[in-house]
């Protein structure tokens, strides 16, 4: 009788019991992704922050990050949707390899992604020669430069999410729109880009705040000259180096850029 | 075929499209103001016909010719793409496009051909109108119902003044209690439609209602064509048989009777010869416990495999040979205890057999 009441009630409770390990690792998980910005707070000199913020020129590294993430985010749009939209839709031999190829800066370190970029857009680099001998033009070591590093390592970001978010919707609103008399471009205009509109936006904001914490293609492609290629992470790092106080007042900074973007977006787009 | 049906053919076509070893090898031939229901069974082909009249889906041979113009044509190299075909398709879930009003759903053919946004909207209104949905026309689709949604496709489609409208399953989405009301209002449309009609469904009442003309496929061929009620009184194959409700059976006739495919032999009341199908109406079998005897002719054994309610009716179906379904009242089913497995006697009067020549 004991026994024959005791096994399914052991069942049962094994049973309520397995989401407790799943918690606790969430927990676990979360805590180890929260601690190192709760020593940020903690620790930052908050009395000294507007001493150090005036001594450090803030404005004109976080002025150059903010715009050169921005240029970068408008010509990872401009290039990535088009791209995403053939590697979802159009039936390409070599779909795979493209697709690689297109990521892959997703999955190369940073410095060696700036290294590749001196290669190809260097005084000497492949296109880089031709560019300044035809047009007079440097990408190193300048501002544009910084752009370039910063789209290199960004757009797969906003490729990969746009692809994904293609590839979530039904491919027969295009066919319903082709019987309709519709061109696939004004299909893809009309039909594609408004249902698109939530994907497009989380990709532009991941793609966005990758490109404003930018720091290995930059200083290797760009360098780190004040005013025209130090962005905020290589002001962070230099800074660590002869005053730890103005490293973090600057993290803190960047801190509260990057939530301000992303709570400000999310009530406008990425909730859908 | 003369030379005036040819003139006033709305859409000539033949699809013939090969996928593995399955082929769909269809012909069509509609006027202008025709229905035509392409009735079949599911993976019968029906949609693969319909995408290729559409354009979305290429022939691998034959034809589409609509209004005199080849839209189709392998052999002679010729296709128009399907944003260039005078077409209209309405899809099965509709598809509207989320992001617009009922409005800009049904402008927006007029629009992507170029026409000024302020006449295309006038004449979304005007057939938002003649819809019935004119106080719908700023609603996005998913506030709208399934039956008006189904109008609102139904007016995005003809709004291109398409010569050829194709329906796909138009009522299939639907819940039952709405399906009627919509049925009837589509005839109504269909009849003041000038272009021809296409309409894809395995609902034979669809084929009924919708359509003067049934073209049954069943396993890319057609199996059956024909006013949709010769097609409901003499269905040709087991799926249409069933479709409308019918017991068909196969056999040779010789003088007063027909031998089944089966072996069995019945008593006919007409005259003929050759190979014929025989249908009988399932209320005219009779149910008994032990052999009958009397004025019916045709009597056989047979056991039940089925015993099941279907409306005021119930429906028994029993291996003899041959194998027939059984209506019943349920009086019946009490009196003699039917149950599956139940052993009986089916006996059918000999007047109550139709037969015709295969």
């Amino acid at each position: 009788m004991t026994i024959t009441q005791a096994t399914p009630q052991r069942a049962a409770v094994r049973r309520r019991r397995q989401p407790y390990l799943l918690v606790v690792l969430a927990a676990i998980g979360v805590l180890f992704l929260l601690l190192p910005l709760i020593g940020l707070l903690v620790r930052a000199p908050w009395r000294s922050v507007p001493h150090i913020l005036a001594a450090n020129d803030v404005t004109t590294a976080l002025r150059l990050s903010l715009e050169t993430a921005t240029i970068a985010t408008v010509l990872a749009l401009i290039f990535g949707v088009p791209i995403a939209w053939c590697l979802a839709r159009l039936d390409i031999r070599g779909r795979a390899v493209l697709r690689a190829l297109c990521t892959l800066p997703l999955v190369l370190p940073p410095v060696a992604g700036g290294i590749a970029l001196l290669l190809a857009y260097g005084r000497n680099g492949v296109i880089g020669e031709w560019l300044l001998r035809a047009l007079g033009l440097s990408l190193p070591f300048t501002t544009p430069g910084v752009v370039v590093a910063e789209t290199f390592v960004a757009m797969p970001f906003l490729i990969v999410s746009v692809e994904g978010a293609l590839r979530g919707l039904d491919a027969r609103y295009d066919s319903a729109a082709a019987t309709l008399g519709a061109s696939r471009s004004y299909t893809f205009r009309h039909v594609t880009l408004p249902m698109l509109a939530p994907g497009i936006a989380a990709g532009a904001v991941l793609c966005w705040a990758r490109a404003l914490g930018e720091f290995g293609a930059t200083i290797t492609f760009a360098g780190s000259y004040p005013g025209t290629t130090q962005t905020m992470p290589l002001r962070v790092y230099l800074a660590l180096q002869d005053d730890p106080n103005a490293a973090i007042v600057l993290s803190l900074v960047l801190l509260a850029v990057s939530v301000a973007v992303l709570v400000g977006l999310r009530d406008r787009w990425l909730t859908t | 075929m003369t030379l005036t049906e040819v003139e006033t053919a709305m859409l000539d076509a033949h699809l013939v499209v090969h996928r593995g070893a399955w082929t769909l090898d269809v012909e069509l031939l509609l006027a202008s103001g025709g229905v035509t229901a392409l009735l079949g069974p599911n993976g019968a082909g029906k949609s693969t016909a319909l995408q290729a009249l559409a354009g979305l889906h290429r022939l691998d041979a034959g034809h589409i010719e609509l209004a005199g113009e080849t839209l189709d044509d392998p052999g002679a190299g010729a296709w128009v793409a399907p944003e260039d075909r005078a077409v209209g398709l309405v899809f099965q879930d509709y598809l509207l496009f989320p992001r617009m009003s009922a409005r800009d759903n049904v402008a927006f053919g007029l629009r992507a051909r170029g026409v000024a946004k302020s006449t295309a909207r006038r004449a979304a209104d005007e057939w938002l109108a003649r819809v019935g949905l004119s106080e719908q026309a700023f609603r996005r689709p998913h506030q709208l119902s399934g039956g008006q949604a189904q109008r609102v496709a139904l007016a995005r489609a003809l709004a291109t003044h398409p010569r050829l409208l194709l329906l796909d399953e138009p009522l299939a989405a639907l819940d039952a209690g709405t399906r009627m009301s919509v049925r009837t209002d589509l005839r109504r449309h269909l009849d003041e439609f000038d272009g021809a009609t296409v309409v894809v469904t395995h609902d034979p009442l669809d084929a009924l209602v919708l359509a003067d003309h049934v073209v049954v496929i069943e396993n890319g061929r057609v199996v059956q064509a024909g006013m949709p009620s010769d097609v409901a009184r003499r269905p040709r194959t087991r799926y249409v048989a069933s479709l409308v409700g019918l017991n068909l059976l196969a056999g040779t006739a010789r003088g007063g009777g027909v031998v089944l495919d089966d072996g069995t032999a019945l008593a006919t009341g007409d005259e003929c010869d050759g190979r014929v199908f025989v249908v009988i109406r399932p209320s005219a079998i009779g149910v008994y416990a032990g052999q009958p005897h009397g004025s019916p002719r045709n009597s056989w054994p047979a056991v039940l495999t089925s015993v099941e309610q279907q409306g005021h009716a119930v429906r028994l179906a029993a291996i003899g040979p041959p194998d027939v379904f059984v209506d019943v009242t349920p009086e019946a089913v009490a009196e003699l205890r039917l149950t599956i497995g139940s052993k009986v006697w089916l006996s059918v009067k000999a007047t109550d057999l139709v037969v015709y020549a295969d």
